[in-house]
């Protein structure tokens, strides 16, 4: 049974920390459905980093700059240049999926290194991503730095008459996003399952970003909805933990399905009328300053 | 229905998002969330199944040749079509006139446009390394008469003139990795961390347990085997956690795999059991882990598949063989003079009783040893099966194929001594054997 919980928890981590890096680019208004492909180029560069130089610290360090600089890319044509989001983040995922696929093959097999040490079982990362959630919850509700990516968020034209630069602040939010899912690209590589093979994430990004939406924009729910999906996964795995209510392949389902019920509820009048504070405003359209 | 309840103001932006959210999903929802689906067994064309000659001295080739394979995967890495591409260099080895050429990440709607360019490129025979991306080769086999098309099996057995079928008999080697699995268990526990249930995995894994199953009745020991799918072929982490909860749960201290990612390995190692391996020689060509893990494993050289192909190809056969099941009993002698046949085990670089771990050897009786080189000698000369050896007990698991059910726990299906049909093999063997023990 507490091997079930590690195994849940452990699934959870790469969620939680993946999607902490796109809530903070989607609180200042930019969307990144590249999650993907940002998420494979860490993992895949940081499995190379660690197994050509035996250095975990290096293959995290590679993995968190790359997954930065995929951001910085990101921004640049929704910011700058002011793109479609949608069509940017998808070209990222393509070319995340071609590249790494490339890249990484020579490297295909096992990472050979000791394994990270856990704490109590539990990977050491999953500490860092409860850490992470309550920092970002903080910077973005308690300071002024948070207040700023919501402003940009909410409506970048009063934020910027208001004296904050909207096109720095969104270039802080997608690059540490992408640093963020860069870093959960490498736990997944490095420690969740240190194995490269090509398309090893197998949608784990898309989870992530659904999770985004499940989670109303709150980094708290956003955890909670991690820990569930990542239960609801393993489930699948074994089914036995609550025979014979579902099968296997049943279970591996609810997490999808509830990702759609929930993007079906936030479509109701109810929601919007309710919570629809929570979504930024000014979500995924370009800002070009007058 | 969602963009109607969507408000106007983020209409736009939502549908978008909703859209992609959804095609997303739906994409891994279908490739995630169903077990790979199994073709049933169409045969169009009653396969003729001939006993086909041991090929030793390479024909001389005075014109060249092109033999094109178009890999579903990646190359680099991959034991399945590293094995083919091996194989396609090793052809072109032996022989000075044959190029081998190829195409990577071949997906079925790409193989017949990738064929008919390499055609049109000089290509004389074309394989597509698995069935589900070869198959439709054989729609323009009556296109190019003049060509060999040929497509791995899985469970269909169709076939045409021109359009031929393959796979080694694997299962051969598999059995005496069962030996050495049976042997080496102290816990009494084997796992096989496997993809779905199709008739090859089942005929591969049949192979498996019969040899662990005559290692324990030889040693006296109860051994239990455990088989728990994971839904496909490719799925990392999820063969990882199978893996773990096979040994956490299941007490397993030896561990295999009927799946394709390097991640059972690794929890072999980390867990300190020992892994057995297939498909290729996983220590010595591509060095992923050492022999104080890998136990043994079986390396598959399609270059005798493909060297048969290319000798009827080189004789002007009109009418080629179309199944090709070639196993231990055929070989093709390489560039570097050295024998390969179809399968044999092997571990880092060694092969037969060598490949033995030498870490592992010491926990292995004389006798299984003596037994894997008399059975290994003996099917090389081909006086010896695994299958027609054994009677096959259904274990009342398996797969329902349209006309053939699993038979009840129980059942003798073939009694011991009878030689079962390449045919039967190939596509209606569908039940695992007596005795293995299927996990939820």
């Amino acid at each position: 049974m507490w091997e079930f919980f590690i195994r849940s928890l452990d699934a959870s981590t790469i969620f939680t920390i993946a999607a902490l890096g796109e809530l903070i680019g989607q609180r200042s208004g930019i969307l990144n459905v590249g999650i993907e492909g940002v998420m494979l180029f860490g993992a895949t560069l940081g499995f190379i980093t660690a197994k050509t130089t035996g250095s975990y610290l290096l293959g995290f360090l590679v993995g968190i700059a790359v997954g930065g600089l995929i951001g910085l890319l990101h921004g640049f044509f929704s910011i700058t240049l002011g793109g479609d989001q949608v069509v940017s983040g998808m070209g990222i995922w393509i070319l995340g999926f071609g590249l790494t696929t490339y890249i990484g093959s020579p490297y295909t097999g096992p990472l050979g290194m000791e394994r990270i040490p856990t704490i109590l079982g539990l990977s050491p990362f999953f500490f860092v991503a409860i850490a992470l959630t309550i920092i970002i919850w903080f910077i973005l509700s308690k300071t002024s730095l948070g207040l700023r990516i919501r402003s940009v968020g909410e409506s970048p034209e009063v934020a910027e008459v208001s004296g904050i630069s909207v096109a720095k602040t969104r270039y802080l939010c997608v690059v540490g996003g992408g640093m963020l899912m860069g870093f959960a690209g490498a736990i997944f590589s490095l420690d969740y399952n240190p194995v490269w093979s090509y398309n090893f994430l197998l949608g784990r990004g898309f989870i992530a970003l659904a999770l985004v939406f499940f989670s109303m924009w709150n980094p708290f729910i956003l955890l909670g909805g991690s820990i569930l999906f990542g239960t609801l996964w393993q489930l699948s795995l074994n089914p036995q933990f609550i025979p014979g209510l579902m099968s296997r392949y049943k279970w591996r389902t609810v997490p999808f399905a509830i990702t759609l019920g929930a993007l079906l509820l936030m479509s109701t009048k109810w929601f919007r009328t309710k919570w629809g504070a929570a979504t930024p405003e000014a979500l995924g359209q370009p800002y070009v300053k007058d | 229905m969602i963009s109607k309840l969507l408000p106007k103001k983020h209409g736009a932006l939502l549908r978008v998002i909703g859209l992609v959210v959804i095609t997303a999903l739906m994409v891994l929802g279908t490739t995630m969330c169903a077990p790979a689906a199994e073709e049933p067994p169409v045969v169009e064309e009653p396969p003729v199944v001939e006993e086909p000659p041991v090929v030793e001295e390479p024909p001389v080739v005075e014109e060249g040749v092109t033999l094109a394979i178009e890999h579903f995967s990646v190359i680099e890495g991959t034991t399945w079509s590293g094995a083919h591409d091996r194989a396609g260099k090793r052809i072109a080895e032996v022989y000075p006139n044959v190029d081998y050429v190829f195409r990577e990440e071949v997906g079925p709607d790409l193989t017949n446009p990738y064929a008919e360019e390499m055609i049109a490129d000089g290509a004389d025979i074309v394989i597509g390394n698995a069935e589900f991306m070869g198959m439709p080769l054989k729609d323009i086999a009556d296109k190019y008469p003049e060509v060999y098309f040929g497509s791995i099996i899985a469970s269909d057995l169709s076939t045409k003139r021109n359009f031929i079928r393959l796979f080694p008999r694997q299962y051969q080697a598999l059995y005496l990795e069962g030996l050495i699995a049976g042997a080496l268990t102290e816990t009494g526990n084997i796992g096989i961390v496997s993809a779905f249930p199709s008739v090859q995995v089942i005929r591969r894994q049949n192979g498996f347990i019969l040899g662990v199953q005559d290692a324990a009745a030889l040693l006296d020991k109860d051994v239990n085997i455990y088989v728990k799918y994971v839904g496909d072929w490719y799925l990392p982490t999820e063969e990882r956690d199978i893996a773990e909860t096979l040994i956490t749960q299941y007490d397993v201290d030896v561990l295999t795999q009927q799946t394709d990612s390097g991640s059972p390995l690794d929890v072999a190692a980390e867990q300190g059991i020992w892994f057995v391996g297939k498909d290729m020689d996983i220590v010595g060509f591509y060095g992923w882990s050492d022999t104080d893990t890998v136990a043994v494993s079986f390396d598959t050289r399609w270059e005798v598949l493909y060297n048969y192909m290319l000798s009827e190809f080189l004789a002007g056969e009109e009418n080629p063989t179309t199944v090709l099941y070639l196993g231990m009993e055929s070989f093709m002698v390489l560039a570097d003079g050295s024998e390969a046949p179809t399968v044999d085990i092997m571990n880092d670089n060694k092969v037969g009783v060598d490949a033995i771990s030498p870490a592992a050897l010491p926990f292995i009786p004389d006798e299984i040893v003596d037994l894997v080189e008399k059975t290994r000698a003996d099917m090389m000369l081909g006086t010896w099966d695994p299958f027609t050896e054994h009677a096959f007990v259904s274990n009342g698991t398996g797969l329902d194929l349209a006309d053939t059910p699993v038979p009840a726990a129980g059942t003798e299906v073939k009694a011991a001594g009878e030689e079962p049909t390449d045919e039967w093999l190939l596509s209606q063997f569908n039940f695992d054997v007596e005795g293995v023990t299927i996990l939820e």
